[in-house]
C-alpha cells in the first residue's frame, strides 16, 4: 500500500470529525415517528440543561427527546467509540489489519457472558453483572485467540481468521446450548435473543450510566497505551529493546480491548464490523500512529454507529431494521475487499 | 563501558542454542559474529541486548547484570536492529526513526527540541533524510534496513547490535551499511554485527567471534580469528586467500567445496 504522505494536519481532522459528530447527533435525535427539526433539537437540548424534563407539565417533545432519543444516541456513540478503539487496539496488537472484536470471536465471547448473566438470574439481581460477565467473556476469548495464533508478536492472517471462525462457532454453539436450556422461560429467551441480534431499541439512561464509566476508562487507558502499540509495528523484540515492557503492555492492551468490546456488547449486543471498518478508514486519513488513530477512531466510530442506527430506524420506517443488519451490509463487502487485497498474505 | 556475556548459554525447551559463550563488545570496536546458520549468532545478540536472559552464565552492562538494569535505561544504552525488518502499517520513515526516542520520553510527553535533533541527526547519519516522509512499508529492503539503523541511532545508545543487516541487501547497499557501522565504531560506538559474508567481515570488522553449533570457536582481533584454516574448519569448506586487484589491494577468501 503506498500512501500519499504527508497527511492532513491532525487537528483539522479531529475538528472535522467533531463537527460531523455534532451534526449526526442532532439529526439522529430529531429523526423518528415524531420528527423534530434540527434547530428545535438544539434549542430543546440547551433549554433542558439543569431543568427537569419529566413531570406532569413537561413539554411532550422534550420528554420524547430526553427519555427515548438522547439515551439511544448516547449509547450508540459509546458503542461505536468502544468498538472502533477496541478494533484499532487489536489490529495493533496482532499487527494484522483483519483483527476486530467480531471477526476473532471477542464479541461472541462477550455475548455468551451477557447471556449467562441473564440465564443465571444475576442480571435481575443487579444490572452490573451484565457488563462484568460480558467483559470477562471478551477477555477470555481474546486471550485464547492471542495464545493460539501469535508467535513472537506476529500473527499470520490466515491463522487469525481460521482461529476466529472456530472460536466464533464454539462460542455460538455454547450460547445456543445455554438458550436451549432456558427456552422454557420465555422472558429470559427473549432477552437472550436481543444480545445475539444486537440493537439499540429501548436503550435507556440505565444503559448510558452503565456504559459511560467503563467506556471512559477504556478510552483513557487506550490512549495511554498508544505509543507502546506503535512500537509493536517492527516486532516484539524490537519493541523490547526500545524500552517497552512487552509482556505487560500486551496484557494491558488485551485487557483494555476486552473491556471496551465487552462493554459495547453488554449494552447493545453483537454489532458486526464496526471495529474492522472504522480503524481502517481512519488509518488511511491520519496514519497508523495510535496516538492519533485511537482518538480519531473513537469519534469516527461514534459517528458511524449513530448514523447506522439512524438508517436502521428511518430507511423502512415505521419498520425498524436491526442495527447489526445495517453494519453488516456496510461491513461484509468491505471485509471481502480487504481479504482480496491481502490475498497474497492469506495464501490464496 | 562495555557490554559482555560471560560463560553464557541459552536453552529453550531442553535444546541448547548457545553454550558457554564469552563475548565482549567495547567502544571503538566492530565485532563481527560469524558462523553457519544455526550456530548461535542471533541468540548471542539476544543475550547481549537483554531480550533473552541467559540460562547459564551472565550478561552485563558495565558490570551490572542486564536483568538489574532498568528497562528504559537499557534501551538508552543498547540498541538492536532485528533481522526481521517487516513493518506492518504505513508509518512514515520519520515516525519509525522517532520510535527510537521512546525510552527518553514519559508516557504522555511529546518530542522536544533535543529529541527532534537526535532524530534528524540519526536520519542524516543513516542517509534516510531524503525519504523521511515516505511510507515505510513501500521501501526496498536496503532502505528499510537503513531506517531501522537510523532508529537505533536515535536512541543515543552507545552499543549497537545488528542481526544480519546485509542479508537482504545488494552489494552496494551492503557496503554502505557496513561502512556506516565501521564509522560508528571509529567514532566510539560499540558495535556487534552478525553476518554471513566473510569477505565483508574481513574487510570491515576490527574483531570477530567465530561460532559453530552454539559454541564460540574463536574470538579476538579479526585478522587472528578469521584465518583461512579456522573459517574453513567452521564452515566445512576449503579456503584460500587471494589478493584482489582492487584499488586498496585487499585480499579476499576464495571458497571451494572440500
Amino acid at each position: 500500500m503506498s500512501l500519499a504522505l504527508p497527511r492532513p494536519p491532525f487537528a483539522s481532522v479531529v475538528l472535522a470529525l467533531l463537527v460531523l459528530l455534532a451534526l449526526v447527533i442532532v439529526v439522529a435525535i430529531g429523526a423518528g415517528s415524531v420528527p423534530i427539526p434540527p434547530l428545535r433539537v438544539v434549542r430543546l437540548l440547551v433549554a433542558s440543561i439543569g431543568e427537569p424534563w419529566s413531570g406532569p407539565d413537561a413539554d411532550a417533545e422534550l420528554v420524547i427527546l430526553m427519555a427515548l432519543r438522547v439515551p439511544r444516541v448516547l449509547v450508540a456513540a459509546m458503542v461505536g467509540a468502544a468498538l472502533a478503539v477496541s478494533g484499532a487496539q487489536m489490529q495493533g496488537l496482532f499487527q494484522n489489519p483483519m483483527a476486530s472484536p467480531d471477526v476473532i470471536g471477542t464479541s461472541t465471547g462477550a455475548a455468551l457472558g451477557a447471556v449467562l448473566a441473564f440465564v443465571f438470574g444475576l442480571a435481575s439481581a443487579h444490572m452490573a453483572w451484565v457488563p462484568v460477565l460480558a467483559c470477562l467473556g471478551a477477555a477470555l476469548s481474546l486471550a485464547a485467540i492471542y495464545g493460539l495464533t501469535t508467535r513472537r508478536g506476529r500473527t499470520p492472517v490466515a491463522m487469525l481468521l481460521l482461529a476466529g471462525v472456530a472460536l466464533n462457532s464454539l462460542l455460538s454453539a455454547a450460547t445456543s446450548f445455554v438458550i436451549s436450556l432456558s427456552w422454557v422461560r420465555y422472558e429470559v429467551a427473549q432477552e437472550v435473543v436481543f444480545w445475539l441480534m444486537g440493537g439499540l431499541d429501548d436503550r435507556t439512561w440505565t444503559h448510558v450510566w452503565m456504559a459511560a464509566p467503563l467506556v471512559a476508562i477504556g478510552l483513557a487507558a487506550a490512549i495511554a497505551l498508544a505509543r507502546d502499540l506503535d512500537l509493536f509495528t517492527t516486532g516484539e523484540e524490537a519493541a523490547a529493546t526500545l524500552g517497552v515492557d512487552v509482556e505487560r503492555a500486551k496484557q494491558r492492551v488485551l485487557a483494555v480491548a476486552a473491556l471496551l468490546a465487552g462493554t459495547a456488547v453488554a449494552v447493545c449486543g453483537v454489532i458486526g464490523f464496526v471495529g474492522l471498518i472504522v480503524p481502517h478508514a481512519v488509518r488511511l486519513v491520519v496514519g497508523p500512529s495510535h496516538r492519533r488513530l485511537i482518538p480519531a477512531a473513537a469519534i469516527a466510530g461514534a459517528i458511524f454507529v449513530i448514523a447506522a442506527d439512524l438508517v436502521a430506524r428511518v430507511a423502512l420506517a415505521p419498520l425498524e431494521i436491526r442495527l447489526g443488519v445495517v453494519t453488516g451490509i456496510c461491513g461484509a463487502p468491505f471485509f471481502l475487499w480487504l481479504l482480496a487485497r491481502y490475498r497474497r498474505e492469506v495464501g490464496a | 563501558m562495555s557490554l559482555r556475556v560471560e560463560a553464557a548459554g541459552m536453552s529453550i525447551g531442553g535444546r541448547w542454542l548457545l553454550r558457554q559463550a564469552t563475548v565482549q563488545v567495547e567502544p571503538g570496536r566492530l565485532v563481527a559474529l560469524v558462523g553457519p546458520n544455526g550456530s548461535g549468532k542471533s541468540t548471542l545478540l539476544r543475550l547481549l541486548s537483554g531480550v533473552w536472559a541467559p540460562t547459564e552464565g551472565t550478561a552485563t552492562l558495565d558490570g551490572t547484570p542486564l536483568a538489574r538494569v532498568p528497562r528504559r535505561g537499557l534501551a538508552r544504552a543498547v540498541a538492536l536492529v532485528p533481522q526481521d525488518t517487516h513493518i506492518a502499517f504505513a508509518f512514515s520513515v520519520r515516525e519509525i526513526v522517532a520510535m527510537g526516542r521512546h525510552a527518553h520520553l514519559g508516557r504522555f510527553e511529546r518530542e522536544g527540541p533535543a529529541d527532534r535533533d537526535a532524530i534528524a541527526q540519526a536520519m542524516a547519519r543513516a542517509d534516510v533524510t531524503a525519504i523521511a516522509d515516505r511510507d515505510a512499508t513501500g521501501l526496498s529492503g536496503g532502505e528499510r534496513q537503513r531506517v531501522l539503523i537510523a532508529r537505533s541511532l536515535a536512541t543515543d545508545a552507545r552499543h549497537l547490535l545488528l542481526d544480519e543487516p546485509t542479508a537482504s541487501l545488494d552489494v552496494a547497499h551492503a557496503l554502505d551499511v557496513l561502512a556506516l557501522c565501521r564509522r560508528l565504531a571509529d567514532e566510539g560506538h560499540a558495535v556487534a554485527v552478525a553476518m554471513h559474508d566473510l569477505n565483508l567481515a574481513r574487510r570491515y570488522a576490527t574483531d570477530a567471534v567465530l561460532l559453530r553449533q552454539g559454541a564460540v570457536v574463536a574470538s579476538g582481533p579479526a585478522e587472528q580469528v578469521l584465518t583461512p584454516s579456522a573459517v574453513g574448519e567452521v564452515f566445512g569448506v576449503s579456503v584460500t586467500i587471494a589478493t584482489a586487484p582492487s584499488p586498496d589491494g585487499s585480499s579476499i577468501y576464495v571458497f571451494s567445496r572440500r
